[in-house]
């Protein structure tokens, strides 16, 4: 073979090899790319935040299994809709856009987006240039911020009830000193007037002076009594008992004395429930709880609802009211269907000396004895009001047993009392 | 011979060529290594190995280089033999290096 046919044969071997190498190349980067590819759409789907892919003019081109549950839009209505309209307000993209031109990536940009409802929430924006599919694009991962917004009202509405309960351990404290001072007063007031009383003939005016000043010490007496049962000074002793025979004969008088345009039902339907109780404080709570019930519908007639159920509280009624712990509790509702309680006072209706009745007709005691009482049975008080839809207020008793939960190391049988045998039902 | 790089590096020592690490460089910058190839191949030895059992990763641009430069130019040169060991712990050598093959007659592509 002559030299020319040799380099000639040479050549052709190299133009076949780079052929060949072209070949293996574009195998390899095709399979290359296609990991790639394969890399993006698994990472962008586990991670756990929206993201999507957009062009500046607004088209979408690519968007995560979370954007799309997050918005709302199908896989169709999401490649058609633009970017513009995820915004609460439209112009707020152009600010996003312009913040990106002019520091090349947008970070912790606060705003509202949109979801396919119409429904808005609050939301961070992180978001860089890269090249997509060939095209100039954005990068944007959102942070919703949803639930974030709501850890903060929780953590704020925990701090306000905080702030309320020291407020009313303090005034509790400072009441129960004044009390207590007041009663030792109130006893030499009384011996004094008994004794001038006696020394007086029994047809002296002054003596009736004195019986008037004797009755109006005796209702600063009860006042002081209500004032030490409301910061827990006096002990009661709490037993054993079915709650609901309790709660049915106080129904009854509680009915006797209710006036005919109102009607009082009662619902029982914890019959077997056994709290350690004070049963005369169970009929104060009643009462209280009633008496305000009685006033709310006053002039316009109504109906109240006496409820007693077995709950369980969770997390979420721990939330809401932060006396209660974990676990079983009987709970008592009052509930009327009168003007309900203004927004604004709802917060202090357990407040001592809160009151919305006309001066002499409340002292503005009876929730906040109602509010110490239970906390003396370890439980908790709760209200329910909107203006114009009634009022319910639900105590919730720590549940010791039931029944047929009884045993002899938990609580003998015969400790456990019945006020009568057959509890009125509703 | 060696070359030195950030992630990688390449011998060449009693005609066996060692490259080990992550291999992904830009097109131009391979000239270096196309002229350690072609040292390579001036020393006209009558078997070369290529051992890229510890290569974790090599571009395109890096398979293109080894192709053209040390295999398509081994392939001119008669009786030489050429042996390439491989890692099957590496799937990209396991779906590409075998192509190789088709480069030269006289190869041999042994898996690890």
């Amino acid at each position: 073979m002559s030299n020319e046919n040799k380099e000639k044969d040479k050549l052709k071997r190299r133009i076949a090899g780079l052929e060949k190498t072209l070949q293996i190349v574009t195998g390899y980067s095709g399979r290359i790319e296609k990991n790639l590819r394969q890399l993006f759409e698994v990472v962008s789907d586990t991670m756990p935040v929206p993201m999507m892919i957009s062009l500046k003019t607004g088209a979408i081109l690519f968007f995560n299994g979370n954007a799309q549950k997050i918005f709302g839009y199908s896989e169709k209505e999401f490649r058609k809709i633009a970017a513009s309209l995820l915004y609460e307000n439209p112009d707020d993209r152009g600010i996003f856009l312009k913040t990106l031109e002019d520091k090349g990536e947008v970070r912790d940009f606060a705003v509202n987006l949109k979801k396919a409802d119409g429904s808005v929430f609050p939301a961070s924006l992180f978001s860089r240039q890269i090249v997509f599919e060939g095209q100039n694009c954005l990068l944007t991962v959102i942070h919703d911020l949803s639930e974030l917004k709501q850890e903060e009202e929780k953590r704020l509405m925990l701090e306000r009830q905080l702030r309320q309960t020291q407020k009313m351990e303090a005034i509790g404290t400072m009441a129960g000193g004044i009390a207590h001072d007041f009663n030792n007063i109130l006893t030499v007031i009384f011996g004094k007037l008994e004794l001038a009383s006696m020394m007086l003939p029994g047809e002296s005016k002054v003596v009736r002076y004195i019986a008037d000043a004797l009755a109006a010490a005796r209702r600063a007496k009860a006042m002081t009594k209500q004032i030490l049962a409301f910061c827990r000074k006096t002990e009661y002793a709490r037993k054993p008992f079915h709650i609901s025979t309790v709660v049915a004969e106080a129904y009854k008088m509680i009915a006797s004395l209710t006036p005919s345009d109102i009607e009082v039902r009662l619902g029982i339907k914890a019959e077997s429930a056994i709290i350690l109780c004070d049963p005369t404080q169970i009929h104060q709570v009643m009462m209280n709880l009633c008496s305000n019930a009685h006033h709310a519908l006053r002039d316009r007639g109504g109906v109240i609802e006496i409820l007693l159920e077995e709950v369980r509280a969770g997390s979420q009624e721990k939330i809401m009211i932060p006396a209660l712990k974990s676990g079983d509790y009987v709970r008592l509702t009052v509930r009327d269907n009168g003007p309900g309680i203004e927004k604004n006072i709802v917060d202090r209706v357990f407040d001592p000396f809160f009151t919305t009745k006309p001066s002499g007709e409340g002292t503005g005691m009876g929730l906040s004895i109602v509010r110490g009482i239970l906390q003396a049975h370890g439980g908790a008080v709760s209200v329910d009001s909107e203006p114009g839809k009634g009022a319910a207020f639900h105590c919730w008793f720590p549940l010791v047993a039931q029944t047929e939960d009884l045993t002899e190391s938990v609580m003998p049988q015969d400790t456990v009392e019945r006020h009568r045998k057959n509890s009125v039902r509703g | 011979m060696t070359i030195q790089g950030e992630n990688y590096k390449v011998t060449y020592q009693n005609g066996v060529i060692s490259i080990s690490g992550k291999l992904s460089l830009m097109l131009e910058d391979y000239e270096e290594l196309e002229t350690f190839f072609e040292e390579v191949i001036e020393s006209r030895p009558s078997e070369i190995t290529i051992d890229i059992r510890n290569l974790e990763y090599l571009n395109s641009s890096g398979i293109k280089t080894i192709c053209v430069s040390l295999i398509l130019e081994a392939a001119d040169i008669e009786n030489l033999q050429m042996k390439i060991l491989c890692s099957d712990r590496y799937t990209w050598q396991k779906e590409t290096v075998p192509t190789f093959k088709d480069l030269m007659d006289d190869i041999t592509v042994l898996f690890g």
